[in-house]
């Protein structure tokens, strides 16, 4: 039955991956399949007892049938590439029936159900030919440190190369100007884009689409986008920071940024940064020492304080 | 000021020999404010201050306190109701149906209201009756305390509130307050005595919201909930004697960093930027480190804190023991030009921590010492931190603006008490407001005011050397720091005090040089308008240069700069270096502004810039390229030549020329980008607009304020918008419109932001002359409507400003250049020329004006320059309009001028006439402002040059640099240009060695720069 489920897959995707020579000997091999299914489910029908069915019906039925298979075959496939194998096992077999809802127990009583009907199974030539491949020449023979059970090699014209007549784009200056012209590109499509879709302004009251300028709209926080940094240039610091530059004046401050914001972490109670293990040693130590009035804890009231202090 | 002085200088009359005399009939020790519920819904707060007085004299009776804005409920002295009366005549200066709507009838009357409320003249708004039954308590100079209660509802001034309009919590929505003014303000949210002279120690509380943070003055001491626990309260001491006005208060969801360095200092900012704090304060502890090496004397307050808000009111607020900072001074370690100038910002605040907060002044004349040494030992720093050539650059740059001012408006004067108050002979008689007071002053005067104190220390410094000079500051500290632990001894505490003679008695018994004379001619009005330092004038540094030649700055760049296989590609983007990188943001910009014969610039040179904007790639950069990208936007701006105009013909996207075409190309996508991948600050918005200004000003563009508009509105970065009102302003300028005008009128009157409204008042003033000229539709309706702006409600000169004294001395400059009213004083007329009578639409003229007036307008005719501000009255009616024109030339006679005025004024058929005319008429009569002043014109620099000076000061020097190098391609240029190029290449080696940053070593490297003749001149004056 497994067998069957995975072939009946494999046919179905045969047929569209198929290249243009197998695809009648395909289409016939899958028509095969198909009638044998057929049989199949008049077979189970006349078994329940129908004398006749309508066309329509059997059709669904098989089609069903057929949805059924190649899903335990997709199923089952899975499995078995789940756990790194190509061969489907048995086990990968019941997992996907169960898995399907299907209670396996009852298989082996029903596979020997005695009003059962035996179908002739369907005659194998009609297997699909894989066209051979055009060979052009010898194959080169394996030198000796290969054993024979190896593949082939290759044929030989898989080593002929034909060289272009197009230079390989490694020059700089050509580089370049692929990079400046398609980054102009995008961003004016873009501008464009966003020109084409919202409100725009424009120099020349005559015109409003040569030169569209994206309408002016007021933040209700301007100074946070003006004064973060956008979410590009941080990936472009991440980026350079990790191609270390030595020379900078306040690398110092690298150190510093860090122990800071362990501070700042802790006044915040949000864990900004992990403590940073290189640093945690002599900071830890001294955070206990700092004492900063805006880091103590806010004091419960009392019953009753005095207004003020004179 | 040592305790045994001997006779201070004869000069100064205020002060005996005994130090400080109050102005006040008592003595304040400590002050309690508490707020106990502030409201950011609606905007309000609710709290009471309590006041520990000791009556100096016997028969106290009242007492008179400052309060603004605050509603009082309840005053009670020693547990007493007391009477009180509240009267503030700085509301209202002058009734708006007042006949004299005249400037100078307004600064008087102004000047008069400000004292009338001065602490520093023992006034003040608040008036409080001592109660019957406790004179003979005072009379035995026993202790009061007053005890008042009020509330402040949506403040205009004073206190800030910033409430985002968007979804959550008050603490989510990133809400917050601080108090903010010029100068002594602290009036305007609790009653106190607002005087830099009266220290006392200080208990402050604040109920907040258990999300938020509450900042203030001295050292908390705890923080307590409140018995619902949704509150808490921060309950604050400052035990060292402060100034009220050295009171700040900053509450918000604020972030909080403890500085690594220093666990005593703090720093706070809004949400989500605590990773831009980080960075910006890591340099805080080495400007500690300068100061108190320095000054051999460790900072005074036992904590320092910093808080960075939105909508700030300056860019750096210095308090006791806080200071206050416009959160855009915040930047990521990526970003480089923002760098110095945030660390400019801090240790300006430092030092004012010392000299400002920690030791505050007697009198409003003895500002200058602070603001002095302040600026003095902030420019240690700099000079440490930048390197000297920095330094020297940017006094370079002071002289020249204080030189340009004082040839503008006058001399500066640093100690204006002096004279002994006789009106007769006010030193300051050539401005249009009054110096005696700082609620007063101009904000231009007042830059200029402190920039010529530092000055003055430079040459004092000359005079005595350095080494006294720190010397002298470190026992003015040491002295203060005595007074300031003698706790119980409250008359000790006018130690902290500083006044001029104090600091010239330290002066000279610590280096025991005579500077008298060197006083005497800087401090104490000098007169005459003669510029301060002679040959500064000459010291021309100018970008623009123009040469017929191959551009060999191109081929300097493409060496530095570009790749060697493929020199049309810049290199991709590393910023490691500084100096190269300034050098390489700064090259185009000034390359760009190259003409050829035709005066065009140079194709190839577009195209040059226009191919590094285009290869650009900043992916590698450990830095952000939004400055760089924002200048190569300047450079296509400068690259700009008027349009060649056929018939006048309307500007259509047809005949738009194609390199024009080109830059717009680039102008729209950046701009564009702009919206999807904002850079810091948005920088390049910024290029963006001025550029498009730029297209429209030359004509390749039509000119339309309409896009400036829309990016001017409240919710744009407060750079766009500064940007974008400039850009309405040059428009206005250079269109003539009315419209506009009243636009930005509006704009200034209304804008929510006060930082925003000061800078739009600023910039309005570059439009001076404007009101006057020919091309103005409709002139007197025009005059008539915007006058209402000034007089009419909420008028710039009454009550529209009377929260903010910065606001309402920058509408009296603003009155000033629209209608050029002239100086006062000098003006030998007590009165108006024209009287008007709005009820009855008549005017009548001054009989007292007629001789002066008529010698004023023929020496107006005889000037030709000074034809510009009358052109425009004399032909108040387009000829298509009206009946009668004047001709210019013929109105010689002014008397016959000011007749002819009149009976138009008169004639009621013609609309729009009846009203207002001071302004035109006076223009006329009155001698219009010296010829020096309109034949060395001191304007903004013109557009593209002022984009090519615009950037961080390193960038300056480095601006130097470049101009010597334009002038020596330009000089030379017949030689072979090759030549120059690689000597200009050497010279460019040379600057790479110059490090902005950091360094003590390179500074002699760099000196080297000494031999070019331009520079050298500033260092021969100083």
């Amino acid at each position: 039955m497994a067998d069957t489920a995975s072939t009946a897959g494999a046919g179905g995707s045969g047929t569209r991956s198929g290249s243009k020579q197998s695809t009648n000997p395909a289409d016939n091999y899958y028509l095969a399949r198909r009638r044998t299914l057929q049989v199949v489910v008049s077979s189970l029908l006349t078994e329940a007892g129908f004398e006749s069915a309508e066309k329509a019906s059997v059709e669904t039925l098989t089609e069903m049938l057929q949805s059924y298979i190649s899903e335990i075959g997709r199923s089952a496939k899975s499995y078995c590439e789940h756990t790194a194998r190509t061969q489907p096992t048995l086990s990968d077999i019941v997992v996907t029936l169960v898995e399907m809802g299907f209670n396996v127990d009852t298989l082996p009583a029903y596979a020997k159900r005695s009003q059962r009907m035996v179908i002739t199974a369907p005659p194998v030539t009609n297997q699909p030919v894989t066209p051979k491949a055009l060979t052009a020449g010898q194959n080169r023979p394996h030198p000796p440190h290969i054993p024979s059970h190896f593949p082939e090699f290759p044929d030989p014209h898989t080593y002929i190369k034909t060289p272009t007549y197009r230079e390989p784009v490694s020059d700089y200056q050509v580089l370049r100007e692929k990079a400046a012209s398609q980054r102009r590109d995008v961003e004016r499509a873009l501008t464009r884009f966003m020109a084409k879709t919202g409100e725009t302004q424009s120099l020349f009251k005559d015109d409003v689409s040569t030169f569209p300028l994206i309408a002016a709209r007021p933040f209700t926080i301007p100074y946070l986008t003006a004064l973060l940094p956008s979410e590009l240039e941080m990936q472009q610091m991440e980026e350079t920071d990790s191609s270390e530059q030595d020379e900078q004046p306040d690398t110092e401050n690298l150190a510093l940024h860090l122990s800071t914001d362990e501070s700042g972490a802790e006044k915040e109670n949000t864990s900004v940064l992990q403590q940073n293990p290189s640093l945690a040693g002599s900071r830890n130590g001294e955070d206990t020492v700092i004492d900063n009035p805006y880091l103590r804890p806010v004091k419960k009231p009392k019953i009753r304080r005095k207004k003020s202090l004179s | 000021m040592p305790p045994t002085g001997s006779e201070p200088p004869r000069m100064n009359k205020k002060k005996g020999d005994k130090g400080f005399e109050s102005p006040r009939p008592y003595k304040l020790t400590h002050q309690v404010v508490c707020i106990n519920n502030i409201n950011f819904q609606r905007k309000s707060v609710v709290g009471f201050v309590e006041l520990t007085v000791f009556p100096t004299v016997a028969n106290l009776n009242r007492i008179k306190l400052n309060s603004k804005q605050c509603r009082i409920y309840r005053v009670r002295i020693n547990d007493l109701e007391a009477a009180f009366i509240y009267n503030d005549p700085t509301l209202e200066v002058c009734h708006s149906e007042s006949k004299q709507r005249n400037l100078n009838y307004f600064s008087n009357a102004y000047a008069a209201a400000v004292s009338a409320v001065d602490p520093d003249a023992g006034n003040g708004e608040l008036c409080i009756k001592v109660p019957s039954e406790l004179w003979k308590h005072v009379d035995e100079l026993k202790v009061l305390k007053i005890h008042i209660n009020f509330s402040l509802d949506q403040p205009k001034g004073g206190l800030h509130f910033v409430v985002p309009s968007v979804e959550g919590s008050m603490a989510e929505r990133g809400a917050h307050v601080f108090s903010c003014g010029y100068q002594n303000s602290t009036r305007f949210w609790f009653p106190c005595v607002d005087s830099y002279s009266e220290l006392c120690t200080w208990k402050l509380e604040f109920t907040v919201d258990a999300a938020m943070v509450a900042v203030s003055n001295g050292d908390l001491v705890e923080t307590v909930y409140t018995h619902d626990m949704r509150k808490k309260t921060f309950h604050y001491m400052l035990t060292i004697p402060t100034a009220a006005s050295n009171i700040s208060l900053a509450i918000g969801p604020f972030e909080i960093l403890v500085d690594p360095y220093m666990h005593e200092v703090t720093h706070f900012c809004l949400p989500q930027l605590l990773p831009l704090l980080k960075h910006t304060t890591s340099y805080l502890h080495e400007v500690f480190e300068f100061y108190e090496e320095i000054l051999t004397c460790r900072y005074p307050y036992s904590c320092f804190k910093t808080v960075f808000i939105d909508e700030a009111y300056v860019e750096v607020a210095a308090y006791a023991s806080m200071s206050i900072f416009s959160t855009n001074l915040l930047h990521s370690a990526m970003i480089i030009d923002e760098t110095p100038l945030t660390r400019r910002c801090l240790a300006q605040s430092l030092a004012q921590q010392f000299f400002g907060c920690f030791i505050s002044r007697m009198s409003w004349s003895d500002e200058w010492v602070l603001k002095g040494i302040s600026g003095y030992i902030y420019g240690l720093w700099m000079k440490k931190t930048f390197g000297v050539n920095e330094y020297r650059h940017w006094i370079k740059e002071e002289l020249d603006k204080i030189v340009a001012y004082e040839l503008k408006t006058g001399g500066v004067l640093l100690h204006p008490i002096f004279g002994g108050g006789k009106e007769k002979d006010n030193p300051a008689s050539h401005l249009h407001f009054s110096i005696k007071h700082p609620h007063t002053l101009s904000w231009e005067y007042y830059t200029m005011f402190q920039c010529k104190a530092h000055l003055v220390m430079r040459l004092i410094e000359n005079r005595i050397s350095m080494e006294f000079m720190l010397q002298v500051f470190n026992k003015l500290l040491s002295l203060a720091s005595t007074a300031s632990s003698q706790k119980f001894q409250s008359h000790m505490w006018s130690q902290m005090l500083v006044s001029t003679s104090g600091f010239l008695k330290s002066i000279s018994n610590v280096s025991g040089k005579d500077i008298q004379p060197l006083i005497k001619q800087w401090v104490y009005p000098f007169h005459g308008q003669s510029p301060s330092f002679p040959g500064a004038l000459q010291i021309a540094n100018s970008m623009v240069s123009t040469w017929t030649g191959p551009p060999a700055m191109k081929s300097l760049f493409t060496r530095m700069f570009c790749c060697k296989t493929c020199p049309n590609i810049v290199k991709t983007n590393n910023f490691m270096s500084f100096q190269s990188y300034f050098l390489q943001k700064t090259m185009p910009v000034a390359m760009a502004l190259l003409r050829d014969v035709h005066n065009l610039c140079p194709k190839e040179v577009l195209t040059f810039i226009l191919d590094l904007i285009k290869y650009n790639d900043n992916r590698k950069n450990k830095f952000s390229d939004n400055y760089y990208r924002a200048e190569m936007i300047d450079a296509l701006a400068n690259s700009v030549t008027p349009a060649v105009s056929v018939n006048n013909e309307v500007r259509t996207l047809d005949n738009l020329n194609p390199d024009v075409r080109l830059i717009l190309e680039e102008i729209t996508r950046f701009l564009n980008m702009e919206k999807l991948l904002p850079s810091y600050r948005h920088t390049i918005t910024v290029s963006c607009l001025r550029a498009i200004r730029v297209l429209q000003k030359n004509g390749h563009v039509p000119s339309d304020p309409t896009l400036f508009k829309s990016y001017a509105e409240y919710g744009h970065f407060v750079d766009i918008r500064v940007a974008a009102l400039e850009a309405v302003v040059d428009y206005t300028k250079v269109d003539r419109s009315y419209e506009e005008l009243q636009w930005l009128l509006a704009m200034i009157q209304n804008d929510p932001v006060p930082y925003v409204r000061h800078l739009f008042m600023v910039d309005v003033l570059t439009l001076q002359n404007i009101v006057p000229t020919r091309c103005w539709e409709s002139t007197v309706m025009c005059f008539e409507l915007t006058l209402d702006y000034f007089w009419l409600k909420p008028r710039l000169l009454g009550s529209g400003t009377s929260h903010d004294w910065r606001l309402r001395c920058g509408a009296v400059d603003l009155y000033f250049t629209l209608f050029g009213l002239s100086r006062p004083s000098c003006l030998p007329l007590p009165e108006l020329g024209l009287v008007l009578n709005l009820k009855e639409k008549k005017a009548v003229l001054n009989p007292t004006i007629i001789p002066e007036a008529g010698a004023g307008s023929q020496e107006a005719a005889s000037n030709p320059s000074s034809h510009v501000p009358l052109a425009g009255f004399q032909n108040p009616f387009p000829s298509s309009q009206d009946e009668e024109e004047v001709d210019m030339d013929t109105v010689h006679d002014s008397q016959a001028f000011i007749s002819h005025h009149l009976s138009m004024l008169e004639r009621p058929s013609t609309p729009g006439l009846s009203k207002c005319r001071p302004a035109s008429a006076r223009s006329a009569l009155l001698p219009p402002r010296s010829a020096s002043c309109e034949g060395i014109p001191t304007p903004k620099p013109a557009w593209g040059l002022d984009l090519a000076r615009k950037g961080a000061g390193t960038t300056r020097a480095l601006r130097s640099c470049l101009s010597f190098l334009v002038h020596l391609f330009k000089s030379v240029h017949a030689r072979s240009t090759w030549q120059l190029a690689t000597k200009a290449f050497t010279f460019g080696t040379l600057l790479h060695k110059l490090n902005p940053f950091h360094d003590s070593g390179s500074q002699t490297k760099f000196d080297n720069r000494n031999k070019f003749p331009h520079k050298v001149s500033v260092e021969s004056n100083l």
